[in-house]
């Protein structure tokens, strides 16, 4: 599991379903064997985890305190990123379309579809996306001026 | 509350057949639950739809091997298999094929927040009844939800399952007033006591068919 905060505000459980982890919670280590469970109700919690044995599994279930789940955009985002890595750009494409479609203007939608044109080379279509990202949700133009996806748009930012 | 809880499944004290996960770890946000069969042959998660609470279930066998039933369908469940069941109406129960077997269940009602469900109160009752109960004890097993409803009357699986275990021992009129208070404070259970076999004595009664309608 990568290194991250629940930007999504979840409360996550972890359980190693096979194999053995190590996890790190803010800097602090434990070992998971197989049937450990890791619960973090707090979402700021810098999270991440790594296969101490082959074949290693964490089965991951989250959500709200009192409001109900939805997916989350980063289950589009992984599968986007998949295809975008594999050069199939418009096929990542397709799939935030589709995340678009489901929740409407999600500025984090439109924020990773600037990055995949701007890596499948077409700047010139990932700056609207960009710039709409920004004016839903301005705090994502630090996040934008630091994103090598976005290295072309930085001048225009 | 600290910022995170490490724990393992074992670590966890079982109520009956029954590792409060959920409740050990306080998550609030889903349901989370392991489930045991000590036994081959025992059940692990006992025959039962959801409708009561509305939840879609999601079981992932952890250890042994698992024998599940989904509305008269049977699935075999080796470590590693998901069984996930969407409609709440369906019957479910699993039984192990093999000693040690455990069974991770999560669930959640669509489009609404959790909420902790009530059959998770009066459990300090419910366990030691239920091995009263599996044992064929009927009276003893309704004795000790008595106990438990003299101290707690507002815990409604403690009424749904002394009708239950009255109308195993033959106390028929206890067994249609707590039925009839779980059904009043729970209406969806109506659903779920009209397919419970422990009522069949009691089936042909007219109050039955008042209560839950017919089949």
């Amino acid at each position: 599991m990568e290194e991250h905060k629940e930007g999504s505000g979840h409360e996550e459980l972890y359980l190693v379903v096979r194999g053995r982890a190590r996890f790190t919670l803010d800097g602090e280590e434990f070992d998971a064997p197989a049937s450990t469970i890791v619960f973090l109700p707090e979402a700021g919690v810098l999270r991440v985890a790594i296969a101490e044995e082959e074949g290693t599994t964490v089965l991951a279930a989250g959500g709200w305190p009192g409001r109900p789940f939805e997916p989350s955009g980063w289950e589009w985002a992984f599968e986007a990123y998949g295809r975008a890595g594999q050069g199939d750009f418009d096929g990542a494409l397709e799939v935030l379309q589709d995340w678009l479609h489901e929740r409407g203007e999600d500025p984090i939608a439109l924020y990773h579809v600037a990055c995949i044109e701007c890596r499948a080379g077409r700047p010139e279509e990932a700056l609207p996306h960009l710039r709409r990202a920004l004016e839903l949700q301005p705090v994502l133009e630090e996040r934008a001026r630091e994103d090598e996806d976005l290295a072309p748009l930085r001048e225009a930012l | 509350m600290s910022r995170w809880r490490l724990t393992r499944i074992s670590d966890i004290e079982p109520r009956d057949r029954w590792v409060p996960i959920r409740d050990h770890l306080g998550v609030s946000s889903f349901g989370v639950n392991a489930w045991l069969g000590a036994d081959q042959g025992q059940a692990v998660i006992g025959e039962h739809s959801e409708q009561p609470t509305g939840h879609e279930e999601l079981y992932l066998v952890l250890e042994g091997h698992a024998l599940f039933t989904v509305d008269g369908e049977e699935v075999d469940a080796p470590p590693g298999t998901f069984v996930f069941v969407p409609d709440p109406e369906s019957r479910r129960g699993a039984v192990a094929k093999e000693p040690g077997t455990v069974v991770l269940a999560l669930g959640g009602k669509p489009g609404e927040a959790y909420s902790v469900q009530r059959w998770e109160q009066g459990w300090e009752y419910n366990t030691p009844a239920m091995e009263h109960y599996r044992a064929g004890r009927y009276a003893e097993a309704a004795a000790v939800l008595r106990t438990g409803l003299a101290e707690h009357p507002e815990f409604v699986g403690l009424h749904y399952n002394l009708a239950c275990f009255a109308a195993l021992a033959g106390e028929t009129d206890e067994a249609f007033k707590h039925l009839e208070r779980a059904i009043d404070d729970s209406p969806g259970i109506r659903e779920f006591a009209r397919g419970d076999a422990d009522f069949d004595p009691v089936r042909d009664d007219t109050r039955f068919v008042e209560l839950v309608g017919a089949e």
